[in-house]
């Protein structure tokens, strides 16, 4: 029989141990005020530890408990609190178990996505300060169209009355020579933010290249880790069916219909981990009767 | 109507959050677009989006379209007999070569009359 583990055979050199055998998890060393508990299911009930107080003392940072264990992987992080708000992502924790038994996605087109992803930089299209010079400008020859009209005006009544009209005519023509300008200087802001709006065309075309390869990118890593977690559905189910709950497996990762707690108990099950889950449901007689079917270690809170 | 268009994930995820939360403000959505209201909120709204997201959203203004205003008749026309023509396959350079119908290349470079009114 071998006595190193599924995942110490496979991962050799890997700091993830196993139980040695289904049914016998492995024994942590738990410290709680004064006491010191060894066992493969220790009940902190009797001390009102929380979940995050058990999940820090199993990540090595606890305070009023510590506990001796194999150090967490991520998949402690996924699954190793089992309360009510455990929320679990199905299709990714089994794609991790997946490749911890050697299993790989086909990564070849999702790899060149990648690659073309990583020469794309599109430059920044940002045409306001042209837009502001053509509102000025627009601005500008509004109010000096209104003031040649004003002479316009007052240089009529003046002939009309008679009256000296040498001043209002200089003054008529130096507006119109200074609108004049000020036309040309908005034709040509107008003009310039023309030719950067058919630039920036070019650069919208990259940035929507871009946002389609990235929903290529989700949605082909998606079905990998499908595809990846299907490799390990069957064994998955198994393990639902072993597990205290009611879900229904069904046959591949989609059609998993059950709550998280149970899912993540089956998983559990799977991995067989040295690293002790912490439980706060009621869903085993006792802590050991856990151990003994789920082949981790317990730490019930 | 003012067009906000978003170029990239988080822009979009935005835009359908800003939907969402202010769909008074909508005219229409179009998938990673979305037309609002001509109004100062949905001004608000499309700025907003362009101050988060910067050169990944694109604001546009639109304006009513009128055909009978902005559009030559013998375009409407062109139009009009193009789809009632005998022959489905028959492309449109064919079909209005040697009629009075306007050539692709005039089309092309026809501005349409202003529709101000």
């Amino acid at each position: 029989m071998n006595t190193e583990g599924v995942l110490g055979r496979e991962w050799p050199g890997r700091t993830v141990a196993t139980a040695p055998l289904p049914g016998h998890p492995t024994r942590i060393r738990v410290r709680v005020a004064d006491t010191v508990i060894d066992g493969s299911a220790v009940d902190l009930r009797p001390w009102s530890i929380t979940t995050d107080e058990a999940a820090a003392a199993i990540r090595g940072r606890g305070e009023e408990c510590t506990i001796a264990c194999a150090s967490p992987g991520p998949l402690f992080d996924a699954l190793g609190v089992v309360d009510a708000s455990l929320s679990l992502s199905l299709g990714r924790v089994l794609a991790t178990v997946a490749r911890r038994r050697g299993y790989r996605e086909a990564t070849g087109e999702l790899a060149s996505v990648r690659t073309e992803l990583a020469t794309l930089a599109p430059p920044p299209c940002d045409l306001a300060e042209k837009r502001r010079q053509v509102a000025d400008a627009g601005d500008d020859e509004s109010a000096l169209a209104e003031r040649v009209a004003t002479l316009r005006g007052e240089l009529l009544a003046r002939k009309e009355a008679n009256e000296d009209v040498s001043e209002t005519e200089a003054a008529l023509a130096d507006a119109v020579a200074e609108l004049t300008t000020v036309r040309t200087e908005r034709l040509a802001a107008e003009q310039a933010l023309e030719r950067a709006q058919a630039d920036a065309r070019t650069i919208r075309d990259q940035r929507e290249r871009r946002l389609r390869l990235q929903d290529r990118e989700r949605n082909l890593a998606r079905a990998l880790c499908r595809d990846l977690a299907d490799n390990v559905y069957e064994a998955f189910a198994d393990a639902v069916r072993t597990v205290p709950g009611t879900a229904t497996p069904g046959n591949s990762v989609t059609e998993y219909d059950g709550d998280d707690a149970t899912a993540a108990f089956a998983v559990l099950r799977m991995v067989r981990t040295a690293t002790p889950a912490v439980l706060a449901v009621d869903r085993f007689r006792s802590p050991e009767h856990a151990a003994d079917v789920l082949g981790v270690p317990v730490v019930r809170v | 109507m003012i067009l906000v268009v978003t170029y990239s994930t988080d822009a979009r995820q935005t835009l359908r959050n800003v939907c969402t939360a202010h769909e008074g403000a909508v005219a229409r959505r179009l998938g990673r677009a979305t037309l609002f209201e001509e109004t100062g909120l949905g001004a608000f709204l499309a700025l907003r989006l362009r101050e988060k997201h910067g050169s990944d959203v694109q604001i546009e203004r639109t304006r009513p379209f009128n055909e009978f205003v902005a559009v030559p008749e013998g375009i409407r026309n062109a139009a009009q007999a193009y789809e009632e023509r005998s022959s489905a396959s028959t492309p449109y350079e064919k079909f209005q070569s040697g009629t009075a119908h306007p050539a692709p290349r005039e089309l092309r470079g026809r501005a349409l009359n202003d529709d101000e009114h």
